[in-house]
């Protein structure tokens, strides 16, 4: 073999740092570049070339996972976040919520809404009517509050009731992540909402919220005796059984309705915006589908009523809760990830002339 | 590459191709010239920049060629690229006269000459 061939063989591996789209891009150029600054006769990378080339290379690979500074679009995508986040936190506060009561497990498993859940819908609602005036450092010190509750609240309930640790999960992850958009939004000056727009779907969600919670409070008495009675898992029912329809509200119809709201939200933004909020909230759309499956991150100790509660894939104990905190964080990624790769692919279309 | 203050491979590669389009290996060459043999650009740092100064339009590809069965990219300068140029080195030449202002008055005396000598 000729010692260019060895040569361009040679750069050609070192080539192989650079993603793939950036070799069909420029590897020929690249490697006809290195083949003449070698010369002839030589059969080996001239050192400085080949770590520069590695360099490059993980470079280019470390940055295309890296998000690109934050673009107008990425503001005003918080800024939504910002504004319809609190609104779904509102409705969800509003919420009656399934806790453990006592030894049985019966109708006083749902709690009808309480008077700290009102204080807490107010504050969020508060928080969004801020969003719309554009008092972002008002919206984003109520986030604050409004996340230290939740830390202390969740912390206080935690005690011994680890379940409750594993209830708040998509609750803590949705309120960090409205936090940082309000943070981010500070600079926005976009009101990405209508007044009437984000009046609907304030009213859609409280609506959707309050269902059960009427349910709740307009039938009387426990239906079902009990629930569980260990080993087995069983259900004595009497008459008909209101425990499952508030249970399919909870777990199936309001997540669902309220998701339905928040995609009319992305789909009322630009084309900039759409895919930033699709990314931001994607991984608390995963954590709460989880929930809502009965995926929950001590669901394998403190099993819900009709959820599943077997360790799917032969996960551990541990291994499960890190596997419901790695998927939200994993969905990010990916979204972020293609994004940095779709939005290359689009400028480089435009640098050659090509219609998009 | 549009916000931020050009580095100094990026601005000898605008001033090389502010000469004529060149091709990669051109480009090398070149700037090796007009840097007076100081900066010498490898394969993988000049083409970081190429792609930079590309996707902030400050060049765009001239013509393709195939010489010795090899591919030859040429690039040349846009509009907005001359201008960042014409800015950059309005922005150098104040900074370099301003330094050496006020070098002439720490020091009184003949000028510092490029090479580092006195005048």
């Amino acid at each position: 073999m000729r010692p260019e061939q060895v040569l361009e063989r040679r750069y050609r591996r070192l080539l192989a740092c650079y993603p793939s789209g950036y070799r069909a891009m420029y590897g020929e150029e690249m490697l006809a570049v290195a083949m003449a600054a070698a010369g002839p006769g030589r059969r080996w990378p001239d050192p400085g070339e080949a770590a520069d080339l590695i360099r490059s290379g993980i470079r280019r690979r470390l940055g295309s996972l890296r998000p690109g500074p934050l673009s107008p679009a990425w503001r005003d995508a918080a800024a939504a976040v910002a504004i319809i986040g609190p609104v779904l936190m509102a409705a969800f506060a509003a919420r009656p919520l399934p806790v453990p009561a006592g030894a049985d497990y019966g109708w006083d498993w749902f709690d009808s809404t309480s008077f700290g859940g009102i204080i807490v819908a107010v504050l969020w609602s508060a928080v969004a009517v801020a969003g719309m005036l554009r008092w972002r450092r008002l919206a984003l010190a109520g986030c604050c509050v409004l996340f230290t509750g939740l830390i202390l609240d969740t912390g206080h309930e935690s005690v011994g009731v680890p379940y409750e640790m594993g209830a708040s999960w998509w609750k803590l992850l949705f309120t960090v992540l409205i936090t940082g958009s309000a943070l981010l939004a500070l600079k926005s000056g976009q009101r990405p909402f209508s007044w009437r727009a984000i009046t609907t779907a304030a009213v859609v969600a409280v609506l959707l919220a309050a269902l059960p919670a009427i349910e709740r409070a307009t039938v009387a008495g426990p239906v079902i005796a009990r629930i569980w009675t260990w080993p087995a898992q069983r259900a004595y029912f009497s008459g008909e059984n209101h425990y499952l329809h508030i249970q399919a509200w909870l777990s199936g119809v309001l997540p669902v309705g309220l998701a339905l709201i928040l995609l009319v939200a992305i789909a009322r933004q630009s084309t900039a915006v759409r895919p930033r909020m699709i990314i931001l909230l994607g991984p608390v759309a995963m954590a709460l589908a989880l929930d809502a499956c009965g995926y929950g991150i001590f669901d394998t100790e403190y099993p819900v009523l009709f959820h599943p509660t077997g360790l799917p894939a032969g996960l551990g104990t541990w291994q499960w809760p890190i596997a419901i905190i790695a998927t939200p964080v994993l969905c990010f990624v990916i979204g972020l990830t293609w994004l940095s790769w779709y939005e290359r692919k689009l400028r480089r279309r435009g640098a050659a002339g090509e219609p998009e | 590459v549009t916000e931020k203050t050009l580095q100094e491979p990026a601005f000898l590669v605008l001033t090389s191709l502010a000469g004529r389009p060149q091709h990669g290996y051109g480009l090398v060459e070149d700037v090796l010239r007009v840097s007076d043999g100081q900066v010498r650009l490898h394969t993988g740092t000049l083409y970081a920049i190429l792609d930079r100064l590309r996707e902030g339009g400050l060049i765009e590809v001239d013509r393709e060629e195939i010489v010795e069965s090899r591919l030859r990219r040429y690039y040349r300068l846009t509009d907005a690229g001359a201008e960042r140029l014409a800015t950059e080195a309005v922005r150098m030449q104040r900074n370099a006269s301003a330094a050496a202002s006020r070098l002439q008055r720490l020091r009184p005396g003949p000028m510092l000459k490029p090479e580092g000598g006195l005048a």
